[in-house]
C-alpha cells in the first residue's frame, strides 16, 4: 500500500487572496471557467439600527480553499460510467483521460464541484494531487503558494486522526464523500449541516 | 541566457522532509543549517525543479509595498509558467521566510503575454483619447519626444515638463522612474509633485504632529509584544497580501503574542477574518470623532499618562500651551468642550457621528487606556479622505495621550510601520527645479500652473508656479485617467491638445491612460529586464535579488535603455551613462551598494545571479523601536518639530488656519490640533446626501494593486469587481444580489454588478478603486472606475486626493 | 436563467416515451392489431435511436462512449445506457419480426426496468430537489402519460383497431395516471430541496421556474383533457386527440427542462 495524502487548510489563517488558485491555473494550465482549487466565502450576520443612528451587528465571515478532497467514498468515482475516474493505489482520484467520455456525471455528483469539465480537451479534469510534483519530492503548487500558510497537506490517516474530515459551512456534510480534507475551523465556523445561506461568492466560483 | 538548473540537484533530497507534515517544524530544524543570525545565507534554489525546468529568479515589483520572488519556468524564451519562491525554510522569528507571491504575481505569465500587451510605439492618430493609434519605429518615437522636450524646454521653461506620478515599477535598481529623472535632471530639471496619490494627508499630518512624515510607526510584527492592537482602519491582510510581507508578519505575531486585535473600519475586510478578535464598524470620515471620543474618556477616567504627556507633549492642555496662544486652544480643552466649538466630545455626541454605540466607545477607551503598551496603528484609508490630515493625526494622538510613544510593543498611532532592507538605485541626480505642486494638483498645473500660489494651492520651493505643464512622461502609472479623481474633469482638460502639449505614456499595456497618450511606448516587463531587487517599503525583510530576463515581449523594451537613446538625442548621453553600459550600471552598483550592505554577497554579480536571491536574519525582536531616544530623553533627543515635542497644539498649523487661502466649502479648514471636521459629502453633508446619500469609499482589492493587473482574465474569474452594498441598503431600493446597477452622482455614473453583504455597513458603499476605466458613448464607465465619481478637489492642508469621500446613490437599471 | 441541457431532455422523455408506448402495446394487447403492431413497434424504434442519438450531444467525446458499459456493476449511469441499449435491441427484434409478439411481454417489462435504471442516475444526494422518490414517480408518469397517449393517437388513427374501445380507454386511463404521476414529482422534488437545500434556494429555484412552471401545468391537464374528450366524444376527431398528445407532450417536455433546471447542488 504507498503512502496516501490529504489536504489541510486552517480556516483561521486563510485571507481568501486566491494565490492557490492562480497558482493551480498557472501550473496545470487551465483554461477560463476551470479552477481545480475554489475558495467559497463563508458570510453571516445581522445589522439592527438603532434610534441614535448607531448599529449593532454580528456579521462574521470566513474561508474556506477547497479542491478536490480524493474522497474516501469518492461519489464521482462510483457514478463514473467509464472507469475514468478512478482511485488510484495512493488514495489519489484522478481522470483517466483516455477512457472519459465528458458526461459530466461526476461534476453532478461532486458537492464540491472537483470534477470540471474541459470542453476543448473533451474531458473531464480535476486536482491529481499535483502527483508530478509529489513524484519529485514537492509539495502541491497551492501548498507551495500560500502566503498566509493557511494550506499544508500531509500523511492522510494522520491528519484525519487529528483534525477529522471537514465538515464546515458552505461545505456538504462530511458523510456526503468523507473528504480527505482536514479544517482547523475558523472561530467563526458554522457547521455543514447549516441550512443558512451562508455561500456568499457563488459567482468566483465559476 | 542565464540559467541556474544546475543549482538545483545539490538540495534535492532534503527538500524531501516538506513531505513531512507540519511546516513549523520543518522550519525549526533547518535554522541550523541555515546558520541563522550570525552569516548572510544564500536562499539558493533548494527545490528541485521538474526534470524538464529551468527556473529564473524574478520579481513582481508592483506598488502593493511588497517585492515577490517569482520563478519563471522558462523555454525558449517565454515563461511557460511561475513557481513560487522556495528558497528557505519559514523562520518568521529570524526574519527568514519564504516571499510567495499573491495571485496578481502569480498570474504573471497570464499578465505578460495578455491581448492588450504593447507590442510597438504607437502613435496617436485619433482624437486624443480616442484610443486610435499607428504603429511607429522607436526611432520616430523617440526623435518626437527628443524634439518636444527641447521645444518645450526652450519655449515654457523646464517647469513645463511633468514626470507624472506613478508607482508601477516600486522597486529595482534601473527599471524604476529614476532613469527618467536623471535624464531630465541632466537636461535642467522638470516638474515634479511633492508627495503621492497613497498618503499624502497622513504624510502633512504627521509632519506636524511628530515632526516626521510617514511610516513612521514600529514595524507591524511589534504586536507581539502587546496584548491589545487597535487598528484604526488598517486592512493589512488586503493590502499587504504577499507572503512574504505584512500579512503574514501579522499573522505570526498576533499568534506569538497573543495579541487581541479590534478592527475599525467601514467594512469587514479581510483583515477581520484572520486578524481582528473583534470589528467595529464606522462611517467613512468619522475617524477624529470616534479618535475624540476615545479622548474624552480617557481625560475624565483619569487614563492618560500624565508623565509622558508633561515632559513629550506640547498642547496637551493649557499648562503646556506655547507662549502667546490662548489658553483654551489646547487639546484638551477642544475634547472636553472649553475650547472655541464649546463641545464636549462626549462619547454620545461621537456615537451619532460614527455609528458606534456609546457604550462601545467607551468601553474601547477603557481597553486602551487599561492595556500597557497598546500598539495604536492606522490605516490608510481613513487619511485619504477630505479632512484626512485630521482624522490621521487624531488617531495618533491617542498613542501619545496613552504614552504608547517609543515602546516596544507600543506605536505612535502611525500607519503600519516597516523596516525593509535597502535595495540600490539608479542615482537620479538633483533637480535644479525647485517649485513643486502637490502631487495630486497636476492637472490643476495643466490648465493654471502659473496661476497656483504657495497659499492657494501648496506650492513648495516658490510663491507662485512658473510654468503650465505641457508635456506629460507617464512611465508605469495611471494617474494620468484611470487613479485620477474625477475622470470626466480630467477628460475635459486633457481633450484640449493646446493645453499639455505632448503625453508620452510608457507602459506595459494598453491602460486608461495610454489610451490618452500622444506616443505610446512599449515597456519591457519586470521579467524582460535584468536587475538588482529587493524589499520594496511595507517589508521587514532584508533580502537582494539578482533577476536574470526572458526575452522582451516584441518590440518592448527596459526604461533605462530608452532613457539612453532619449539622451543621445539630447546630446547628454555621456553625462547620462557615464560611460557605463546598464550592465556596468548594474556591477557598479553591485560593488557600491550591494556588497557594501551585504558584504558576503558573491564577488561578482554574475555569481551573483546564478544563486539568485541572499536574504540575511533578522531577528523579530530586533526590528526597530521607533521614538525611543526620544521617550527615553526628549530634551537630548528631540523630535523634529519646531518644539521637539508631539505637537497636539501646533503653532505653524494655527498659522496655516489664519493664512491659506481655501475653497469655502464645508470641512476646508486647517484647525491648530487634530479635530473633528465634518466636510463635504462626508456623513454631516446634509445638503449632498438629499440628493445622494450613500457614503462611497473606494478600498483596495485583492484582484489587483490599484489599477496594476486590472486586466488579466484569470483574476477578474475569481475577483470580479463589484460593488459591496449592505443588505438594509439593498432591500430599500429593491436591489439584488449580483444584479447590474446604477452607480451615480453629479459628476459620473457606473454601471457595475452588486455584491450584497453585510460586511460593509449600512449606509455606505465602496467601489474598490483600480478597475479600467470603459466608457460608453455617453459617458457611462462600465469597468466598474471609482474616478467616475470622485470629487477632484484637494484636502485643504496636503492637497491629497480625498477620494474615500464621496456621495452616491444607486439604484437599479 | 434556467439552464438545462436539451439533449438530456430530448433523451430522458423519449426513452419514457419508448417505454410506456412498449408497455401498452403488451397491456393493451395490440399484437390483436399485426399492422398497428408493426407500426408502433417502428415507432419505438425510431424514437429510441433519436433519443440514443441525441444523448451523445451530451457527450464531450463520443469516441469513448463505448467504455461507458463497463461500469456496469457500480455507476447507474453504465446500466442506464446498458438498460437503454438492451431495451433497444429487443425492440430491434420485433421490428425484424424474430421472436414473434411473445416477446411482448419481455419488452415491456426491460421497458419499465429501463425507466426505473435512468430514475436512479439522478437520485444525486447531492442534488436534493433530485433525490427524492418523485425522481421515479416523475419518470413513471411521463412514461405512461406518453405512453397512454401515443397509443390513444395511433388506435385512433387506426382502421384496423377501429372498434377497441378496451384498448382506447387503457390507453386513455394509463395517460392520466401517468399526468397525475409527473405532476407528483414536483411537489416532492420541492419538499426534498427545502429540507437540504439553503434557505432561500427554494424561492430562487421558484423564481427561475416560475416561468415554465405554470404553462408545464396547463398543458399536462388541459392535453389530457382535450384527449380524453376527444376519445370520449368517439369523434372521428383525429386532430384533437393529437392535439392532447402534443400538449401532454410539450407538458413533458416543459416539465424535464424544469427537473434539469433544478440542478442545484449541496455543498460548493
Amino acid at each position: 500500500m504507498k503512502k496516501s495524502y490529504a489536504f489541510y487548510m486552517d480556516a483561521s489563517r486563510c485571507m481568501g487572496c486566491k494565490a492557490c488558485v492562480i497558482a493551480c491555473k498557472d501550473g496545470h494550465d487551465l483554461p477560463l471557467g476551470l479552477n481545480w482549487r475554489r475558495v467559497p466565502e463563508c458570510t453571516g450576520g445581522a445589522w439592527a439600527e438603532h434610534a441614535d443612528g448607531t448599529y449593532t451587528q454580528n456579521v462574521f465571515s470566513y474561508y474556506l480553499s477547497v479542491a478536490c478532497n480524493h474522497c474516501e467514498s469518492p461519489v464521482c468515482v462510483k457514478a463514473c460510467p467509464t472507469g475514468a475516474m478512478h482511485k488510484t493505489e495512493d488514495g489519489i482520484v484522478q481522470v483517466d483521460a483516455t477512457r472519459c467520455v465528458g458526461c459530466n456525471n461526476c461534476a453532478w455528483n461532486c458537492p464540491y464541484s472537483a470534477p470540471q469539465l474541459d470542453k476543448s480537451k473533451k474531458h473531464m479534469t480535476k486536482c491529481n494531487f499535483c502527483r508530478e510534483r509529489l513524484e519529485v519530492g514537492q509539495k502541491p503548487l497551492c501548498v507551495a503558494a500560500c502566503p498566509a500558510r493557511a494550506l499544508d497537506f500531509g500523511p492522510r490517516e494522520e491528519l484525519i486522526a487529528k483534525y477529522g474530515r471537514a465538515n464546515i459551512a458552505p461545505l456538504p456534510p462530511a458523510s456526503m464523500t468523507e473528504p480527505n480534507l482536514a479544517v482547523v475551523a475558523h472561530k467563526d465556523a458554522q457547521p455543514a449541516n447549516t441550512r443558512k445561506p451562508f455561500l456568499a461568492n457563488k459567482e468566483e466560483l465559476s | 541566457m542565464k540559467k541556474n538548473h544546475s543549482n538545483h540537484g545539490a538540495h534535492s533530497v532534503s527538500r524531501r522532509n516538506v513531505l513531512k507534515f507540519g511546516v513549523a517544524s520543518g522550519a525549526m530544524a533547518s535554522v541550523g543549517s541555515l546558520g541563522l543570525g550570525s552569516i548572510f545565507c544564500p536562499a539558493a534554489q533548494a527545490a528541485p525543479a521538474l526534470p524538464h525546468e529551468d527556473f529564473l529568479t524574478s520579481v513582481c515589483a508592483n506598488n502593493c509595498g511588497s517585492t515577490c520572488i517569482l520563478r519563471p519556468v522558462v523555454q525558449e524564451g517565454r515563461v511557460m509558467r511561475v513557481d513560487t519562491d522556495n528558497s528557505v525554510e519559514d523562520n518568521w522569528q529570524e526574519g527568514i521566510f519564504q516571499v510567495r507571491a499573491c495571485p496578481r504575481g502569480r498570474s504573471m505569465r497570464r499578465h505578460m503575454y495578455a491581448p492588450n500587451r504593447l507590442q510597438y510605439p504607437l502613435k496617436r492618430t485619433g482624437e486624443r483619447g480616442s484610443g486610435k493609434f499607428e504603429r511607429i519605429s522607436w526611432e520616430e518615437a523617440l526623435g518626437t519626444i527628443a524634439g518636444k522636450l527641447v521645444e518645450c524646454k526652450t519655449k515654457y521653461g523646464n517647469e513645463s515638463i511633468c514626470s507624472l506620478y506613478a508607482s508601477g515599477v516600486q522597486v529595482g535598481a534601473l527599471m524604476r522612474r529614476e532613469s527618467f529623472y536623471r535624464l531630465m535632471n541632466l537636461m535642467g530639471g522638470f516638474a515634479l509633485g511633492t508627495s503621492d496619490y497613497s498618503s499624502a494627508q497622513n504624510q502633512y499630518g504627521m509632519k506636524y504632529l511628530y515632526g516626521q512624515s510617514g511610516y513612521s510607526g514600529n514595524p507591524t510584527s511589534d504586536i507581539a509584544h502587546t496584548k491589545l492592537a487597535v487598528f484604526f482602519g488598517l486592512n493589512i491582510t488586503e493590502t499587504r497580501m504577499s507572503g512574504g510581507g505584512l500579512q503574514y508578519e501579522v499573522l505570526e505575531a498576533k499568534r506569538k503574542g497573543n495579541t487581541r486585535v479590534i478592527v475599525i473600519d467601514p467594512r469587514y475586510t479581510d483583515t477581520c477574518i484572520t486578524i481582528a478578535d473583534e470589528w467595529i464598524p464606522i462611517r467613512p470620515g468619522t475617524d477624529a470623532a470616534l479618535a475624540s471620543a476615545l479622548a474624552y474618556v480617557l481625560i475624565t477616567e483619569n487614563m492618560v499618562d500624565n508623565d509622558f504627556v508633561r515632559t513629550h507633549v506640547q498642547g496637551f492642555d493649557a499648562s503646556s500651551m506655547p507662549e502667546g496662544f490662548a489658553p483654551n486652544l489646547s487639546y484638551k480643552d477642544y475634547i472636553l468642550g472649553t475650547g472655541e466649538d464649546a463641545t464636549p466630545k462626549t462619547p454620545q455626541w461621537a456615537a451619532a457621528l460614527t455609528g458606534i454605540p456609546a457604550t462601545r466607545i467607551i468601553q474601547l477607551a477603557r481597553e486602551i487606556g487599561g492595556a500597557k503598551p497598546c500598539y495604536i496603528t492606522q490605516g490608510w484609508g481613513l487619511q485619504r479622505q477630505a479632512a484626512g490630515e485630521m482624522n490621521t493625526m487624531a488617531v495618533a494622538a491617542l498613542a501619545a495621550l496613552t504614552g504608547n510613544v517609543g515602546l516596544r510593543g507600543g506605536n505612535n498611532g502611525d500607519l503600519d510601520g516597516y523596516s525593509p532592507g535597502v535595495s540600490p538605485r539608479l542615482p537620479a541626480g538633483t533637480n535644479p527645479v525647485k517649485a513643486r505642486f502637490p502631487t495630486f494638483l497636476w492637472l490643476r498645473a495643466v490648465e493654471r500652473g502659473t496661476e497656483m500660489t504657495a497659499l492657494r494651492d501648496g506650492i513648495q520651493g516658490a510663491d507662485r508656479f512658473p510654468a503650465n505643464i505641457k508635456f506629460i512622461w507617464n512611465y508605469a502609472g495611471n494617474c494620468l485617467v484611470n487613479q485620477h479623481s474625477d475622470i470626466n474633469e480630467t477628460r475635459r482638460v486633457l481633450s484640449d491638445t493646446s493645453k499639455c502639449e505632448m503625453i508620452v505614456v510608457m507602459d506595459t499595456h494598453m491602460t486608461a491612460s495610454a489610451q490618452w497618450a500622444d506616443i505610446v511606448l512599449p515597456s519591457a516587463s519586470y521579467l524582460e529586464q535584468p536587475d538588482i531587487v529587493g524589499p520594496s517599503y511595507a517589508m521587514n525583510t532584508d533580502w537582494l535579488a539578482f533577476t536574470t530576463p526572458v526575452k522582451p515581449f516584441f518590440e518592448s523594451r527596459p526604461v533605462y535603455d530608452v532613457c539612453v537613446d532619449l539622451a543621445k538625442r539630447l546630446g547628454i548621453e555621456k553625462e547620462f551613462t557615464e560611460g557605463r553600459s546598464r550592465e556596468d550600471w548594474l556591477e557598479y552598483l553591485y560593488e557600491t551598494n550591494c556588497r557594501k550592505n551585504m558584504p558576503t554577497l558573491p564577488e561578482t554579480l554574475a555569481e551573483a545571479r546564478k544563486v539568485g536571491l541572499f536574504m540575511r536574519a533578522k531577528n523579530r525582536d530586533a526590528l526597530p523601536v521607533r521614538f525611543a531616544d526620544f521617550r527615553n530623553d526628549p530634551v537630548a533627543n528631540p523630535l523634529k518639530t519646531p518644539s521637539g515635542k508631539i505637537e497636539l497644539f501646533s503653532p505653524a498649523l494655527h498659522t496655516i488656519g489664519k493664512t491659506w487661502e481655501l475653497e469655502p466649502v464645508l470641512g476646508n479648514r486647517i484647525p491648530p490640533s487634530p479635530q473633528y471636521v465634518a466636510t463635504w459629502e462626508g456623513f454631516e453633508d446634509k445638503e449632498g446626501k438629499a440628493k445622494f446619500p450613500l457614503q462611497m469609499i473606494t478600498s483596495h482589492y485583492k484582484g489587483r494593486t490599484h489599477s496594476h493587473y486590472a486586466s488579466v482574465d484569470w483574476l477578474l474569474e475569481v475577483m470580479p469587481q463589484v460593488l459591496w452594498m449592505n443588505p438594509l441598503d439593498a432591500q430599500k431600493r429593491g436591489i439584488e444580489h449580483n444584479e447590474i446597477v446604477r452607480v451615480f452622482n453629479g459628476r459620473g455614473e457606473v454601471r457595475i454588478a452588486v455584491k450584497v453583504t453585510p460586511r460593509i455597513m449600512p449606509g455606505v458603499v465602496t467601489m474598490p478603486q483600480g478597475a479600467w476605466y470603459k466608457p460608453d458613448a455617453n459617458g457611462v464607465d462600465h469597468g466598474g472606475c471609482a474616478n467616475t465619481l470622485t470629487l477632484y478637489r484637494p484636502s485643504p492642508l496636503a492637497k491629497g486626493n480625498p477620494q474615500h469621500t464621496n456621495l452616491v446613490e444607486v439604484s437599479k437599471l | 436563467m434556467m439552464h438545462y441541457e436539451f439533449a438530456l431532455v430530448l433523451f430522458t422523455v423519449l426513452i419514457q416515451f419508448c417505454a410506456g408506448l412498449a408497455l401498452l402495446v403488451w397491456l393493451a394487447g395490440v399484437h390483436n392489431y399485426p399492422a398497428l403492431e408493426k407500426r408502433l413497434w417502428r415507432v419505438i424504434l425510431a424514437c429510441g435511436v433519436v433519443a440514443l442519438g441525441g444523448s451523445t450531444m451530451h457527450l464531450a467525446n463520443i469516441m469513448h462512449a463505448p467504455f461507458t458499459l463497463t461500469q456496469v456493476g457500480t455507476a447507474w449511469l453504465s446500466r442506464e445506457i446498458a438498460s437503454v441499449s438492451f431495451f433497444g435491441l429487443l425492440v430491434l427484434l420485433r421490428v425484424l419480426n424474430v421472436g414473434g409478439n411473445k416477446l411482448n411481454p419481455v419488452i415491456a417489462l426491460v421497458g419499465l426496468g429501463t425507466v426505473y435504471v435512468v430514475s436512479q442516475v439522478y437520485r444525486v444526494p447531492a442534488v436534493p430537489f433530485w433525490n427524492t422518490i418523485g425522481t421515479e414517480l416523475g419518470f413513471f408518469g411521463t412514461a405512461l402519460a406518453l405512453g397512454g397517449a401515443g397509443l390513444a393517437v395511433f388506435l385512433h388513427d387506426s382502421k384496423e383497431a377501429e372498434d377497441a374501445p378496451r384498448a382506447l380507454s387503457l390507453a386513455a386511463g394509463v395517460c392520466v395516471a401517468g399526468i397525475m404521476l409527473s405532476l407528483v414529482q414536483p411537489l416532492l422534488a420541492l419538499q426534498g430541496g427545502a429540507a437540504a437545500l439553503p434557505e432561500g434556494s427554494l424561492v430562487q429555484t421558484l423564481n427561475i421556474a416560475h416561468g415554465l412552471g405554470l404553462p408545464r401545468l396547463l398543458a399536462a391537464v388541459l392535453g389530457g383533457f382535450i384527449l380524453c374528450y376527444g376519445l370520449v366524444r368517439g369523434c372521428k376527431c383525429n386532430a384533437m386527440v393529437l392535439i392532447g398528445f402534443a400538449l401532454i407532450a410539450v407538458g413533458e417536455v416543459a416539465g424535464r427542462m424544469l427537473f434539469y433546471a433544478a440542478n442545484i447542488r449541496i455543498g460548493i
